[in-house]
């Protein structure tokens, strides 16, 4: 569904070029979950804001169901209707309701208020804060505000879940909390998961894990598996 | 993102740094005000002159005379002129100004004039009332085609001595109370000759007429004046500084000018004159614009600083926006729509403000200034001239954002959610 082919990525030229990726090339199938892990540095961001189309490869493309996301479709509008992001730091809206935060991708592809707040209300039944919709974001726990960013990257039922250190910022009994909704989530929907993560205990939750050295793939438990 | 929803959330942005919104909001308002109350004023002015004036609009009459010499050398700073006996204005150029007899025998034949009429200058000392008080009467002599708003009675014809018409305003001098009643009554006119002798005349109010600024309160009969006129000239006759023609059917109003200034003459219309004051008041008009532009150019300042000052605080919002699929040009609209909005707010502060103070300088200048002038509203902030002032304000901020909206436009998502 999602495949990357080949990507490389270079910042900087002649002699100050550096070289972020170097021949990367993945498949990742519907509905599975994945991660990607590596240590700082190793290229792990560069290759999420290649994937979602926020960052240009310098070599290589990203397909999705075999069309260049850069070139052959509208990347902006690809990426709201088919890619759901978690953020290490939430990024919420913290004076607006929990509601119009889950509904802000919604607000932002064009749907009328009413279907966004039908839309936003299932999206926060499925992560249990149903009862918070009025709430403001700021008024919530770390473990609260990262379920809303949940539901509100879930609530237009992508088809791709990229999840950026989701449980960075959370305690451990939080982190666990969200590691179960997350991965019940994927499975209940059928979203393809793709968790990027120096964690290697979340890693091993997932069922193929890429590790990333230097901008290159170290291992991935996909290609050992065959 | 639909475009209520754009305007929606660059509205309730506006809410998050309510001082700095507030401030750029007053600096705005002032342009507004001062915009409003300029362009207010010179439409109030407009407005009473067309009032006046709009009553001769169509009235086939021009005001003729003589075409003098205008290089007079007392005015002005240019170097000394030499004295030329043939071309250097004289003393006896004011006399020269008066039309003669023979003047106006040449008036009457250029092309284009009839009905010639002379307003012949009389001047009466006092109109005594009824019960014997002593009023102040200056007059003017009827013409044929002076457009009054008769109220009551009928006009003047060009015979019909004795006969007079009255403004609303004077019936007191008549004695009456209301009107109707005026009509018919004696109005006591006292004059001197030329040698100093007294006479009093009494006329028959044959109609009233609304009061305007620009009409004399009392009109009477050319052929009475003309008799009055002489008795009380210093020479033979009466002079003339001007006099009032009818342009025939046959002729152009260009070409009846032409013709006028062939023979030496000019000859101006009541729309040339309607058209002199607007030309006055436009200036005047500009002129206060120029300086709430001033105003309006310090806001506009206010205005992009305010936005880069948004752009980057919401720098990680922006690319939290993009990451969620939001287009550029989107976060483009919610930016320059922040700005237009900006504008409309403190464009509407600034017309409530110079609304309220319209009110309250027409009180004042109706009771002081202007009182006893009846129809001015010296301030006139009309629903059309608010719309304009608003868009007008609405699309100068709008374009101050754009160079801001633009930057945000650009802002890179994948540093911005990197920003803290």
């Amino acid at each position: 569904m999602l495949d990357v082919v080949n990507v490389n990525k270079i910042y900087g030229k002649k002699d100050k070029a550096f070289s972020a990726l170097t021949g990367i090339s993945l498949k990742f199938k519907k509905g599975t979950s994945n991660a990607i892990v590596g240590k700082s540095g190793s290229g792990k961001s560069t290759l999420l804001h290649i994937l979602i189309g926020l960052d240009h490869p310098t070599n290589g493309e990203v397909l999705y169901n075999g069309k260049n996301i850069l070139k052959d479709m509208n990347t902006d509008s690809w990426r709201g209707k088919n890619v759901g992001i978690v953020f290490q730091q939430f990024f919420l809206q913290p004076n607006d309701s929990v509601l119009d935060n889950v509904a802000l991708p919604l607000k932002l592809q064009g749907f009328t208020r009413k279907k966004r707040n039908l839309k936003a209300t299932e999206a926060l039944k499925k992560v249990g804060l149903e009862d918070r919709i009025k709430s403001k974001a700021n008024d919530l726990s770390g473990g609260q505000k990262q379920r809303v960013a949940i539901a509100r990257a879930l609530v237009d039922n992508p088809s791709i879940l990229i999840a950026d250190e989701p449980t960075g910022n959370l305690d451990t009994e939080n982190g666990d909390a969200i590691e179960k909704l997350l991965f019940e989530l994927q499975k209940k929907l059928g979203t393809t998961l793709v968790i990027v993560t120096h964690d290697t205990d979340l890693a091993k939750r997932c069922e193929r894990v890429v590790y990333l050295k230097d901008g290159k793939i170290e291992n991935d438990t996909n290609s050992s598996k065959k | 993102m639909k475009f209520i929803d754009i305007i929606k959330t660059s509205n309730s942005n506006l809410r998050r740094s309510k001082l700095r919104t507030f401030l750029t909001l007053l600096a705005i308002s002032i342009g507004t005000f001062t915009l409003a109350l300029s362009l207010g004023l010179g439409q109030g002015l407009r407005n009473y002159i067309s009032s006046e004036l709009g009553q001769y609009k169509g009235v086939n009459l021009y005001q003729v005379e003589k075409t003098t010499l205008n290089n007079f050398s007392g005015l002005g700073n240019h170097d000394p002129i030499v004295y030329n006996p043939n071309k250097s204005p004289s003393s006896a150029n004011y006399q020269n100004n008066f039309l003669s007899s023979a003047d106006i025998d040449q008036i009457k034949k250029v092309k284009g004039v009839q009905n010639l009429e002379l307003p012949y200058a009389v001047v009466f000392d006092y109109a005594t009332s009824p019960n014997g008080t002593k009023y102040e009467a200056s007059n003017s002599t009827f013409l044929s085609k002076n457009p009054l708003n008769l109220v009551a009675g009928k006009t003047l014809d060009s015979v019909d001595p004795g006969s007079v018409l009255l403004s609303q305003k004077y019936l007191p001098l008549v004695g009456a109370n209301d009107i109707s009643s005026a009509l018919g009554k004696s109005l006591f006119l006292t004059y001197k000759n030329a040698k100093g002798v007294v006479s009093t005349i009494i006329f028959k109010v044959k109609g009233v007429y609304e009061p305007s600024l620009i009409q004399a309160p009392i009109f009477i009969n050319s052929q009475d004046a003309e008799k009055i006129a002489t008795e009380q000239a210093p020479g033979s006759s009466p002079l003339f500084n001007f006099v009032f023609i009818s342009k025939s059917s046959d002729i152009t109003d260009v070409q009846l000018k032409a013709n006028l200034s062939n023979a030496k003459f000019t000859g101006r219309s009541f729309a040339d004159i309607n058209n002199t004051l607007n030309n006055i008041i436009t200036g005047v008009q500009i002129s206060l614009a120029a300086f709430s532009g001033i105003a309006i150019l310090a806001s506009i300042v206010g205005v992009i600083n305010t936005l880069f000052m948004a752009v980057l605080e919401r720098t990680r919002e922006i690319g939290l926006f993009r990451a969620l699929g939001s287009k550029k040009r989107t976060i483009f609209y919610l930016f320059s729509v922040e700005a237009a909005l900006l504008g409309f707010w403190g464009g509407i502060i600034g017309i409530f403000f110079a609304f309220l103070a319209q009110i309250a300088i027409n009180q004042i200048a109706a009771e002081t200034f202007l009182k006893g002038v009846d129809g001015i509203q010296l301030l006139n902030i009309r629903p059309s001239l608010i719309i304009f002032i608003i868009v007008v304000i609405s699309v100068i901020t709008w374009i101050a954002g754009l160079l801001p909206a633009f930057k945000a436009s650009q802002v890179d998502p994948i540093e911005s959610l990197r920003y803290e």
